[in-house]
């Protein structure tokens, strides 16, 4: 803390202050002698008199001292700052970076009015508070600095007008940019009195990662003025997550709301629900109305739980999918959008290539049973997959392209017709496994499928069944996702299984082995293909029947296929919806390599249109746009090989940043964040412009001064005075 | 009425008479002047003159010859006549030396002696006087005659101030002197040890002695009118100490007054006549002291 005067040269009278000791030292004489009868009494009396006396006139002389120099202080007009001393001088222009918070935290509403609201008025009476000479900037600030006016003016009507046009973000907060940014701006800067101002709702959020010496162009002499928006801690609940469990229709579809209660008291009883609704029907500039679920939810304090939802999709369509919980103070972290694929039935083609007399001794028999479990409590209309069984020769005449994945059972060899159009079908991300068994060709396999395979073929090996002879499996590699179900035996073990008969095979260097046996040859094998857009083929070296192994007799068999046949006809990552972007986030949006687009636009939630150009790096070939600032549905509309086709591509806050979190940073926290440095932290706005100039000028304590002044004359009047006894 | 038109003798006016003899004189005869009926006269056997019957007369001093002859009442009064023994015991230490103003305690006990021989000569008692500082510096008897007086004015008039105070040793001194019962006139501005100079009046007083002691003490003593720091000597053993006359005025005058009220107090209690003087005391009125004793021993 500073004393500094207002009217320093009346400093120049500080020497009066020597006046009482120069008149105390001139009147004390030397004392006189005098002749007295007796000095018996005189003792007796000034024993305690006599220091009480001198003591009074130390205190006296000290009081008219303390007097004179208070009358010379309070001519020269004291102020008192915790500011260096010459650094601030009142008359000397000033020059002022105004960052104002505009964090979606900020708009919390509070007595019918957002923080965002109350801060553009707080800046607009700081500019107000301009005067001759003053400049100011004046940037918003989120995880990204966005300049109103970037550069020090002092025309205070534009500065008015642009904050009268800026609307609330709905980003995080990041403040290190942005003060930095006012460092860099307030360097140029040769005026005395420089100062950084801060308007914010002191979300904790805002402060992470933050810390002096992250700024480079810090400066001690810059003060910094933190003006603080928030007035107590308030309850906020925000929605943080959206997980969909992937199902084709006919199974019941899981939507999982996770919500997440910022607030030190507990939640009953929060309204949630969601809304489901086809692309085809959604209208930009209009929220999802169909609702399919609602419920409540009891959270406890800073506790995140999950709300689920089921639902069974009509149709096979692309969804748009939005979760709203009940509406608080802070509306923007209450919704959350989501897109969704209902997928139609697999269709499973079975390629039967030792057809029995009865189903019970064809090949395909355990397969079809197995994908099609009639004592699941599925019934088969509501199956998720759709089998079909045909025999080599039949295959021919069957549209390949209409299933998802097509099993060859001991087929001995596939018919040049089909040829390339299995390739194609692989090529445009169908799915094949092949199993051997007896009738297996090598030689002809090789000639089929070529790059296909995923291994050579060798020869069949046998063990002789009547001596109990048997391979089992040895290997299995549970990161692949046909095993993910096995990993911990939790859905059986493989390893019981019996195989009396395999192909032995060497597997390509490209290929991925699940499955291998004891000895260490390949039981199922995956193709890495050269395709990159392409499907999935597998290679299982025994039979799917019980001819060569007792595995379709094992529980571990159903799940098996089952798993095998979902991975081999899931749509890869390309044809997933994309989406689930995030504000502050570029849209990105990637489209079959290839396609020619030749033109596409977005429009926001809010109807506006931009037209984006196609965009191809490297690998990547689609569009891209943003950075994106509002949250909401937005369409993408392109047209591709002379096709018109939309996409919705859903944009949601960035909830994991934290920013929901209306705790207020400590006080003494924001001080450590700049150490040594001047910093004040206004939080009565009413006292705002005073609080200010005390803080840049400091506090004139002229009327503290007088008081102490009178009561000093009043102890000098009684101390001159003493009472006398009677 | 009569008392506040009366002017007293101002002691500074006596101290500019020439002699001790004219100082005593004009004290005792302005004293007397100043009565208008002299009580201690007309109770002798020796006859004086007659005066008009009052009432509140004895009977039976009145004269029935007179009252044949005049048809009124008169009364004898008579010359008074004793055979007292009054010594006069005057204190001439150091101490007795200081007067800020006008006369120092000395000379207004030498006045006071004076006066008090003169008056007793002059009433036919025989009076003798002791001079002491620590010890009788010279001691005069009592006689009756004329010619004595002037034996104790000359010593009174001699006298300079010199030595310590030793009250106690002096009146021990002076009791071998004493071998009747007399009255002892202790002047004295009483410096000394407070316990031992109360214990030898008590002395005297189980001696069957009258005692009356004149207090004196200057004003500047009673007041300490001083301004400034000071050195303050002492007049009888040369001690300085370092005082604020104005901050302590307070505190010595109680202690003072204490001292006084101890010296009231115990003669009180023993039956001695107290009588506390400022110099600025006319010395009539001081002479009154001694007249109200004397009337008590009639």
């Amino acid at each position: 803390m500073n004393f500094t005067f207002l009217n320093p040269s009346f400093l120049w009278g500080l020497p009066v202050v020597s006046i009482p000791i120069l008149i105390h030292l001139l009147s004390k004489r030397r004392p006189g002698i005098y002749r007295f009868s007796t000095v018996k009494f005189i003792q007796l009396a000034s024993i305690t008199v006599v220091r009480r006396f001198r003591l009074r006139q130390l205190t006296l002389l000290i009081l008219r001292s303390l007097i004179l120099l208070l009358l010379t202080f309070l001519f020269a007009r004291p102020v008192v700052r915790k500011m260096p001393l010459l650094a601030q001088l009142e008359g000397a222009s000033l020059s002022s970076v105004i960052l104002i918070d505009n964090s979606y935290s900020m708009g919390y509403v509070e007595e019918g009015e957002s923080r965002f609201a109350l801060a553009k008025e707080v800046a607009k009476r700081l500019i107000k508070m301009m005067k001759g000479g003053d400049r100011i900037a004046l940037f918003l600030v989120s995880d990204e600095v966005k300049p109103l006016v970037s550069y020090l003016t002092d025309e205070k009507q534009m500065l008015l007008e642009k904050i009268e046009g800026v609307s609330l973000s709905f980003r995080p907060t990041n403040f290190l940019p942005g003060v930095s940014q006012a460092y860099e701006i307030l360097k140029e800067s040769r005026s005395p009195n420089r100062e950084i101002i801060l308007v914010t709702d002191l979300a904790i959020n805002g402060w992470q990662g933050f810390s002096a010496n992250a700024i480079r162009e810090s400066d001690p002499e810059v003060r910094f003025i933190v003006i603080d928006l928030s007035r107590k801690s308030l309850p906020n609940v925000a929605l943080s997550r959206i997980d969909c469990s992937r199902l084709t229709i006919g199974e019941s579809f899981k939507i999982t709301a996770k919500v997440k209660n910022y607030s030190k008291e507990n939640i009953t009883h929060l309204f949630t629900s969601v809304f489901l609704e086809p692309q085809s029907k959604f209208q930009i500039k209009r929220e999802i109305v169909d609702k399919v679920g609602e419920g409540f939810l009891d959270l406890g304090a800073k506790e995140e739980s999950a709300k689920d939802f089921f639902y069974n999709f009509p149709k096979q369509e692309n969804y748009l999918g939005k979760v709203e919980i009940q509406e608080d103070s802070l509306p923007s972290d209450d919704r959350l959008y989501f897109n969704i694929q209902a997928l139609e039935k697999i269709r499973v083609l079975l390629v039967d290539g030792d057809p029995g007399i009865s189903s019970f001794s064809s090949e395909t028999f355990y397969l079809k049973l197995s994908l099609l479990p009639a004592s699941s409590g599925i019934s088969i209309t509501n199956s998720p997959l759709a089998v079909k069984v045909v025999t080599p020769d039949e295959l021919t005449e069957e549209t390949v392209d209409d299933f998802s994945v097509i099993f060859l059972a001991n087929v001995e060899k596939v018919p040049s017709s089909l040829r390339d159009r299995l390739v194609n079908f692989v090529r445009k991300g169908g799915g094949i496994i092949l199993s051997l068994g007896d009738n297996v060709d090598v030689t002809e396999y090789e000639l089929s499928f070529g790059d296909l395979m995923p291994a050579r073929l060798i020869e069949s090996k046998k063990k002789p069944k009547a001596e109990g002879e048997f391979e089992s499996i040895g290997f299995q590699d549970f990161t692949h996702p046909i095993l993910h179900v096995f990993a911990e035996g939790r859905e059986g073990d493989l390893t019981r299984a019996r195989f009396h008969q395999y192909f032995a095979c060497q597997a390509k260097s490209s290929a991925r082995e699940v499955l291998s046996l004891k000895n260490g040859s390949p039981l199922l094998i995956e193709a890495r293909l050269p395709y990159p857009t392409s499907g999935k083929v597998l290679l299982f070296t025994s039979t799917l029947d019980r001819e060569w192994n007792n595995l379709p007799t094992k529980p571990v068999f159903l799940p098996l296929i089952q798993q095998m046949v979902r991975y081999l006809a899931l749509p890869t990552s390309r044809e997933e919806p994309q989406g689930n972007f995030l504000v502050g986030q570029e849209i990105r949006y990637e489209l079959s390599p290839g396609k020619l687009i030749v033109s596409a636009e977005i429009t926001d939630p809010e109807g506006k249109k931009f037209s984006v150009f196609p965009v191809r790096k490297g690998d990547f070939s689609g569009i891209e746009f943003g950075p994106v600032e509002v949250p909401g549905v937005y369409r993408l509309s392109y047209v591709v090989d002379g096709k018109r086709d939309e996409k919705y591509l859903p944009v949601n806050l960035d909830i994991e940043s934290n920013e929901s979190d209306l705790t207020k940073m400590e006080i003494k926290e924001i001080r450590k964040l700049f150490p040594g440095a001047p910093i004040k932290i206004i939080d009565d706005l009413n006292n705002l412009e005073k609080e200010i100039l005390q803080f840049l000028y400091g506090k004139e304590v002229s009327k503290e001064l007088t008081l102490i002044l009178v009561g000093f004359l009043f102890l000098e009047v009684f101390l001159a005075n003493p009472h006398k006894k009677k | 009425m009569e008392e506040s038109k009366r002017t007293y003798i101002d002691p500074l006016i006596v101290a500019r008479l020439s002699t001790m003899l004219l100082r005593a004189r004009f004290v005792v005869e302005g004293f007397i002047a100043g009565l208008h009926q002299s009580p201690y006269r007309g109770f002798s056997l020796e006859f004086a003159q007659h005066r008009e019957y009052s009432p509140g007369d004895e009977t039976k001093h009145v004269d029935w010859k007179v009252y044949g002859r005049k048809d009124r009442y008169y009364v004898k009064q008579y010359q008074e006549e004793t055979n007292l023994k009054g010594y006069i015991l005057l204190d001439r230490s150091a101490s007795m030396g200081y007067g800020r103003e006008g006369i120092s305690k000395l000379q207004y006990g030498s006045y006071l002696a004076a006066s008090l021989a003169f008056l007793m000569l002059k009433q036919q008692d025989s009076v003798g006087l002791a001079t002491f500082d620590e010890k009788i510096k010279r001691y005069i008897p009592p006689r009756q005659s004329k010619g004595h007086l002037s034996l104790i004015l000359e010593e009174l008039e001699s006298l300079v101030p010199s030595s310590r105070t030793g009250i106690n040793r002096s009146l021990q001194e002076l009791g071998q002197y004493l071998k009747r019962r007399g009255l002892i006139i202790l002047i004295s501005d009483l410096l000394d040890d407070q316990e031992e100079v109360i214990r030898a009046l008590k002395y005297f007083r189980f001696r069957k002695h009258e005692v009356i002691v004149f207090h004196l003490l200057d004003h500047a003593e009673l007041e300490l009118p001083f301004k400034g720091d000071l050195w303050l000597e002492d007049m009888e053993d040369g001690k300085r100490v370092l005082t604020h006359p104005e901050v302590i005025r307070g505190n010595y005058e109680s202690i003072l007054k204490e001292f006084v009220e101890i010296y009231k107090l115990n003669c009180l209690r023993t039956d001695i006549d107290y009588c506390f003087i400022d110099t600025k005391t006319p010395l009539d009125l001081s002479l009154g002291a001694y007249l109200s004793r004397r009337k008590m021993l009639r």
